[in-house]
């Protein structure tokens, strides 16, 4: 037989475990904005139960066996993968829409157009070589040209530098996020292994995790007491006092030995620089910006680390697409000025050719010019064939003014077909990119509805369920209240 | 499913982002008229775009050339026609001269007609297009007839001038002087040059040899009248080639800067649609959301 009490302590259970709950969805609603976090749910269970000989098994109230958070690992595990993916294509179609802008066409400014007013002007002069004034629009036309292709060159230049500084914050991110998940990690032990669960450090470490592989595509596991052992780029990056650390490649010069050297932002802190020197061979596994793990010592070494997603996946393949298309523009540049010298100044006389390099070992975009001298007296530009001709022959000028036409290029493609084919080359790359945002964007938000549906607080719900505690709460103390009663009659109304 | 306030007010955003980004675009591509306004909105019609922006260009210069060539010929025809008089006169004058009842006065009188005929002729051919002489061949900055002891010369040089007047087609505007007074199948190697025959022509006048006159003086002035007017018409042709050239590079013209125009401007009527359909949604979708994620169960209970 129960005793009365006994069952004061029932209901008195029955209040706490109310309270909880209502503590708990309290805890939901004030969280319901906050990134990462899951919902906690109170798991009630019934008490140990009694037995009554004759009776049964008489139960004794309620019992809070754990505050729960509500996720679905599978959910979190897509989730990191496709915001590697997602974060790849982003940071690539951010670069690319730079690298857009560089070329800027098509516009009525841009280097298309001064190819084709270039070549108008030569036709121009072919019709009236006698005169200075041709000759001064070809010089200008020329030098215009001239001009946006060193501008292109120096801004592609300028958006690489740009790309390699991205690398370096992107790893210094990984870093930085690396060392909070060790913390946590830490913290996470301490309080399972009292046999708690750390929510709140479970979920900081998810959005941690998630963060990570945002930056870099990583490979997550956890460990019984819920630790995660992050792998990046072939190494273990969580784990406790390793030599190595996520560095970036700054620069990579040729020493002309044979050797090369390569300055290291240490942990992407380009205010903690490394020099090393390194074979050929190794060199050659590096470019600037490329992510390597770094070990301390004199000297240092390097090992690339293999990183293909993520932000740092995305800004390394951007890298790629911008030394692709620079050594194109170098390329259309050289092919330009070895066609119209070579109808300029058929004989290659030193110094008489109409377009040089400022630099003639190392020809680029960047220091493609009209040569000095006839930037400095337009009178020189010759028109006819031969070494005296006539003052109305105009062949020379009309042989370069028929190049945009030739074909007799290394490419086989005419010069402005083969500048536009850079142009498309770029946008092709832009268009996917940007497509593949799109793509992964879809899919992601369609997982974070997953996550939502599963992890995310619910107003309606939470209140629906406050007002049920409510009631409880009610109830419980109404049982005191009668239990008081019982009591009262026992104690004060009975045997008087 | 569950659905959580989070989950609706990401959505929202994305929505009304998304719409935002296509509102954009459509007002963008109004307001500069342009389909495409770079490379990654359609790579391969801006390589078209390109391409054709630069043969249109080429193309514009072609016609400014062939009008140049034009104004050349034209000019050149001129002069021709007047050379062509001056020759007329100086036949009729010998068939005059070749008169047996002429005195000797009378003829010398019409020699120096001759002469001054002849000087007339030089500065005919000296004639000058755009601060350029046009028989000169290639020599288009010196005068390329003179006259030294009566007798006219050429001094320019045996290339005509060339036009490019399309893509690989060239057109040689006929120049040469030497061609306009130099001819074949006279009755001496001297009188092959006209220069030289009109000082002939002036000679026997003086010296009364009327024989020479109407005979083998007056045959050969035909000659070079005959190929003066050959002269002539070759410049005609070639006049004829350039206004065809210039008729079909209008037509080019034309129909390129129509396609360009239907590949990269924007369908005014079609896209004020489009946008208006597109602000439409754009405006639906926030005032749903404003309705939406006002709403909550604390409206309604108590």
């Amino acid at each position: 037989m129960s005793g009365l009490f006994s069952t004061f302590n029932t209901a008195v259970k029955g209040l706490n475990a109310q309270q909880t709950a209502l503590s708990t969805s309290s805890n939901n609603i004030s969280n319901a904005n906050t990134e990462g976090y899951s919902r906690q749910r109170v798991e009630l269970k019934e008490d140990i139960t009694y037995e009554i000989a004759g009776v049964g098994r008489m139960g004794t109230g309620v019992k809070i066996e754990d505050v729960v958070r509500t996720v679905d690992g599978l959910v979190d595990y897509q989730i990191r993968n496709e915001n590697s993916t997602l974060n790849q294509y982003s940071a690539k179609s951010d670069v690319m829409s730079q690298l857009e802008a560089v070329f800027n066409e098509p516009s009525d400014s841009g280097v298309n157009a001064s190819i084709g007013e270039m070549f108008n002007a030569w036709q121009q002069l072919s019709n009236n070589p006698e005169s200075s004034g041709a000759k001064i629009v070809v010089v200008e036309k020329s030098m215009t040209l001239a001009d946006n292709v060193n501008q292109m060159a120096a801004q592609l230049d300028q958006l690489k530098d740009d790309t390699v500084s991205n690398l370096e914050k992107n790893v210094f991110d990984v870093n930085s996020t690396v060392e909070q998940l060790k913390t946590v990690n830490d913290q996470i032990f301490n309080i399972a292994i009292k046999g708690e669960s750390p929510n709140n450090l479970l979920d900081q470490r998810d959005l941690l995790m998630k963060q990570l592989s945002g930056l870099a595509d990583c490979t997550g596991s956890f460990d019984k007491w819920g630790r995660a052992n992050v792998t990046l780029g072939g190494k273990d990056i969580t784990a406790k006092d390793a030599a190595y650390t996520l560095s970036t490649v700054s620069e990579l010069a040729d020493n002309g030995d044979g050797t090369w050297t390569a300055r290291i932002a240490a942990g992407g802190d380009t205010a903690n620089m490394k020099e090393i020197q390194l074979s050929a061979a190794d060199a050659g596994n590096i470019l600037a910006g490329s992510p390597v793990y770094y070990t301390e010592g004199s000297p240092g070494s390097i090992v690339p680390a293999d990183i293909t997603s993520g932000k740092i996946g995305g800004n390394l393949s951007a890298l790629d697409e911008i030394d692709a298309r620079t050594a194109d523009l170098n390329s259309f540049t050289t092919e330009l000025a070895r066609m119209a010298n070579k109808a300029y100044n058929p004989e290659g006389t030193a110094g008489k050719d109409f377009f040089a390099f400022s630099d003639e070992t190392n020809q680029n975009a960047m220091n493609f010019m009209v040569n000095q001298e006839i930037q400095e007296d337009e009178s020189l530009v010759s028109t006819g064939a031969g070494s005296s001709p006539a003052a109305g022959d105009g062949s020379k000028a009309l042989a370069i003014a028929n190049l945009r036409n030739s074909t007799d290029t290394a490419s086989g493609a005419t010069l402005e077909g083969s500048y536009s084919k850079i142009v498309t080359k770029v946008g092709v790359s832009t268009e996917h990119a940007s497509n593949m945002v799109n793509t992964h964007e879809a899919v992601m938000e369609q997982l974070q509805s997953r996550r939502d549906s599963v992890s995310g607080v619910s107003i309606d719900e939470e209140v629906t369920n406050i007002i049920q505690y409510q009631r409880s709460f009610e109830a419980n103390s109404r049982v005191i209240n009668v239990l008081s009663e019982m009591l009262d009659t026992l104690i004060n109304k009975t045997g008087a | 499913m569950r659905i959580t306030n989070s989950g609706i007010t990401r959505n929202f955003i994305k929505n009304i982002s998304k719409n935002q980004a296509q509102v954009q675009k459509y007002q963008n591509q109004l307001s500069s008229g342009k389909e495409i306004s770079k490379p990654s909105d359609n790579p391969m019609l801006v390589s078209k775009i390109m391409n054709l922006d630069n043969t249109i260009k080429e193309n514009e210069q072609y016609k400014e050339t062939i009008g140049a060539a034009m104004d050349w010929t034209n000019t050149a025809d001129g002069s021709l026609s007047n050379a062509t008089d001056a020759l007329q006169r100086i036949r009729e004058l010998v068939v005059q001269g070749s008169n047996g009842t002429l005195s000797d006065s009378d003829r010398s009188a019409i020699a120096e007609e001759v002469k001054t005929l002849s000087a007339q002729l030089a500065d005919d051919l000296n004639t000058k297009f755009d601060g350029r002489y046009i028989f000169g061949g290639q020599k288009t900055t010196d005068a390329p007839f003179s006259v030294n002891n009566g007798v006219m010369e050429y001094n320019g040089d045996t290339k005509d001038v060339e036009r490019q007047i399309a893509s690989n087609v060239t057109v040689a505007i006929p120049s040469n002087g030497g061609d306009i007074t130099e001819t074949t199948g006279t009755s001496s190697m001297d009188n092959e040059k006209l220069g030289a025959l009109l000082n002939n022509i002036a000679k026997a006048l003086n010296n009364g040899d009327t024989k020479a006159l109407s005979g083998d003086l007056l045959g050969d002035l035909d000659k070079h009248l005959d190929n003066v007017v050959g002269f002539r018409s070759k410049m005609g042709a070639v006049y004829n080639r350039l206004d065809v050239a210039g008729q079909r590079n209008e037509t080019e013209n034309m129909n390129m800067t129509e396609l360009l125009s239907s590949i990269q401007d924007v369908d005014i009527a079609e896209k004020t649609i489009e946008y208006t359909n597109m602000s439409a949604v754009y405006q639906a979708s926030l005032s749903s959301g404003a309705k939406i994620l006002q709403t909550s169960l604390l409206d309604y209970i108590r």
